[in-house]
């Protein structure tokens, strides 16, 4: 499945697999794959970074999503630049 | 506050050695390490040119004192906000210091991520593995040695709120040193550096690093750091880079890093999972929870502010002013002054205790019922902050404020503003874009009251029907929505991308609310009150050379257009000079039924609306430009006149409230 993301810089624009986290839905977990857009800096210093487990705890008003320790709302827009895969599951 | 020098580097020169900086991410415990280490001394300070509120103190071991910083949490050191540029300024400006990085054992990949940057400086560091206990809880266990061995500066593990693990901190503190580790750089990333080190003078310390950090965003470095040349010179590398890249520098090193500090956290970290955490910590957590889903945590919010009006309005705006003014001014001062004055001129009796005399009006103002109010005020406010709710607000907001054109962030400044839009156009400087701040400051002006007028104003309106409140409350809102839309498509700016941390709730620390509290206060007496009393001073010359009667006369015109009594007008006029002496005069007014229902609520609205007091005028001047400023109080001006307008057209076609007249 390709999708296109919104992503502007770099990499991301030419290997935009996967879903964007904005599409997960409440109570899923994903690993991240890529991170892209004008906050990818400030996304990895919180942790988000390419191989790091996120869990969408809810999805209005805002993306509330776990990373670690850390809870981080993420607006549509921002979720739209990060790519996930599916979670492994054992 | 621009001008005020920052204290610390007064004391300094008395406290011969090199401070101790605390930093580290957000809500890692630094101010509870702040308290241990300073239990004499502390006070709170703006770092120079900023809102950002910095708590300093002494700390004393082995004979010899020390000063202690606390600094705002941050994620990196790319400086985005305000308070994340303070942090990083404090770092750059003692390079001779001790800090003290705090790291929240839980998340020690992102506190590790920040000991890299401090590493790359060449800074003296301490490493603080703080709630160490809370992480056995959950089975994490660490093995300090990896972390000594390879920073090779003292590590502490702490549970800093039991004290547990101070003595060894202060020890650490004492024989702290520079690490001799230098996180590795991909040979792109490195050429970057050693080109930018190049823009740096060779007396820099430690250039490689300063050059890391100037590269990770040259805009943002405050011009006293670093010269304009120097900052050009390393923005030519960065924007070098990231057209041969295709990446920008920070989020090539932030990936690469974070990659970094990682490895190590797992490297030290031996996971067993097992989740049990303290009652209290779970029944926090819950409330923190429910408090950002969408209509519980508005019921939360409206429950929140609800308390919050009814202590500001019953304890300090009821049982403080009413204490305050009988026992104190009523009793003593007034009577005092009127003897003293008991032979003095007419004049000078009138400049002191006339109508819009010094004494009655500006002192009685100032400290019967400007202070308590505030102080209520910030207090509150003060426990939202150190709790921190207040980001779960913004999360709440977020899409809502979007709408006006400024982030969920911008929603602190404006409950602020319920309080004094004087400080909250201030602290609208923790607003990341040029374009947010104009907006929250153009709302503020327009369409958020203060709590001098508030008070009231809810008074009046509340006390004549559910109904005349709720068309204010409308009325106000649709206008902020209006004109916040109409701004947001007119003035270009970047997209809003929210990332908005939420930190775990706790209980608020109470040495820091009333630390905040107290600096907050006497920020306002020494920086709004002075021009309220320049303000009754105008009013009282006005008055003596007789321009009152052609004010008069103007005001009253627009009074008659919004078809208001001609006697109404002064009240926008002195609202202006003292906002809640205008708001009692509509009381007055009212009182004296020379107001109808129908007339109150638009006297409300357009008081609302109309243009904020003289203080908070004058510091949209110095925040936003001259130009700027008059432009938001004229636009405010004719928007309040049209507001007042339709708002009568509507109750008349109506027939609301029995109709205008």
């Amino acid at each position: 499945m390709r999708r296109q993301t919104r992503c502007r810089w770099g990499l991301c624009r030419n290997n935009a697999w996967g879903r964007s986290l904005a599409e997960l839905r409440r109570g899923e977990k994903a690993v991240v794959e890529i991170v892209c857009g004008k906050r990818k800096a400030l996304l990895y210093s919180y942790g988000i970074v390419p191989g790091s487990e996120v869990e969408v705890l809810q999805t209005f008003p805002l993306y509330v999503v776990r990373v670690g320790q850390t809870e981080l709302g993420l607006d549509t827009a921002v979720c739209t630049d990060i790519v996930v895969s599916e979670k492994n599951t054992v | 506050m621009n001008d005020e020098k920052i204290p610390s580097q007064k004391e300094n020169h008395q406290l011969s050695t090199p401070p101790v900086i605390l930093i580290g991410n957000a809500n890692v415990g630094k101010s509870v390490i702040f308290s241990l280490l300073t239990r004499a001394y502390a006070a709170v300070s703006n770092y120079p040119g900023t809102t950002v509120e910095l708590l300093q103190g002494v700390m004393e071991f082995r004979g010899v004192k020390r000063e202690v910083i606390d600094t705002p949490g941050v994620a990196d050191f790319a400086g985005r906000s305000e308070d994340e540029r303070v942090a990083r300024d404090v770092v750059f400006s003692y390079p001779e210091a001790t800090t003290v990085l705090v790291v929240d054992v839980k998340n020690l990949s992102r506190g590790l991520y920040l000991a890299l940057f401090l590493s790359a400086l060449g800074r003296k560091m301490v490493i603080v593995l703080n709630m160490i206990d809370e992480a056995e809880h959950r089975g994490i266990e660490i093995d300090f040695s990896i972390l000594k061995r390879l920073f090779n500066v003292p590590v502490v593990p702490m549970v800093a709120v039991k004290s547990v693990g101070f003595e060894d901190l202060l020890d650490a503190i004492d024989a702290a040193t520079s690490s001799s580790y230098f996180p590795p750089l991909s040979s792109d990333l490195a050429m970057a550096v050693s080109e930018a080190e190049e823009c740096f003078p060779l007396e820099q310390p430690d250039r490689k690093g300063a050059a890391i950090v100037a590269l990770c965003a040259p805009e943002r470095f405050e011009c006293e750091t670093f010269d304009r040349a120097l900052l050009d010179c390393v923005d030519k590398v960065g924007k070098k880079f990231c057209i041969e890249q295709k990446e920008s520098f920070p989020a090539m090193l932030a990936s690469s890093w974070m990659q970094v500090s990682t490895d190590i956290a797992k490297r030290s970290v031996k996971q067993v999972v097992l989740n049990t955490k303290p009652a209290a910590d779970r029944f926090l957590e819950a409330i923190g929870n429910v408090a950002i889903q969408p209509v519980a945590g508005l019921f939360i919010a409206i429950a929140v502010l609800v308390v919050m009006f009814l202590f500001v309005g019953m304890f300090g705006a009821g049982f403080l002013v009413d204490f305050i003014g009988r026992e104190f001014f009523d009793r003593f001062f007034i009577p005092v002054v009127n003897t003293l004055l008991h032979d003095a001129p007419l004049l000078i009796k009138e400049f002191f205790t006339g109508p819009y005399g010094v004494i009655t009006m500006a002192v009685t103002y100032a400290f019967g019922i400007i202070l308590p109010i505030t102080t209520t005020f910030f207090f509150f406010f003060a426990l939202l902050e150190d709790s921190g709710y207040l980001p779960r607000i913004s999360v709440l907001a977020d899409r809502v404020a979007k709408l006006v054109g400024v982030s969920g962030r911008a929603v602190i400044p404006m409950l602020l503003g319920l309080g004094c839009g004087t400080m909250a156009t201030l602290s609208t400087r923790i607003l990341e874009s040029a374009k947010e701040r104009f907006i929250a400051t153009f709302l503020l002006a327009l369409a958020v009251p203060c709590s001098a007028q508030l008070g009231v104003t809810i008074g009046i309106l509340g006390g004549i029907s559910f109904a005349a409140l709720a068309v204010w409350v409308v009325t106000i809102l649709f206008f902020m929505v209006v004109v916040g839309t109409f701004l947001d498509r007119i003035i270009r700016g970047d997209e809003l991308l929210s990332v908005i941390e939420i930190p775990p709730l706790r209980r608020p620390g109470m040495r820091n609310v009333f630390l905040k509290t107290g600096h907050r206060v006497s920020w306002y007496m020494k920086e709004v009150l002075p021009i309220f009393l320049f303000g009754s001073i105008i009013l009282f010359l006005c008055d003596v050379v007789g321009i009152m009667k052609t004010i008069n006369a103007i005001s009253g015109f627009f009074a008659k257009f919004l078809g208001l009594p001609f006697e109404s007008g002064i009240v926008f006029v002195t609202g202006f000079f003292r906002r809640d002496y205008g708001a009692a005069m509509l009381y007055d007014l009212f009182q004296k039924g020379l107001l109808s229902v129908g007339q109150t609520v638009i006297a409300a609205v357009v008081f609302t609306l109309f243009i904020p007091c003289c203080a908070q005028f004058f510091l949209m001047v110095r925040e936003r430009g001259l130009k700027t400023a008059l432009m938001i109080a004229t636009a405010v001006f004719f928007l309040a006149i049209i507001g007042g307008k339709l708002i009568g057209i509507l109750i008349h076609s109506l027939s609301l409230f029995g109709g205008v007249a």
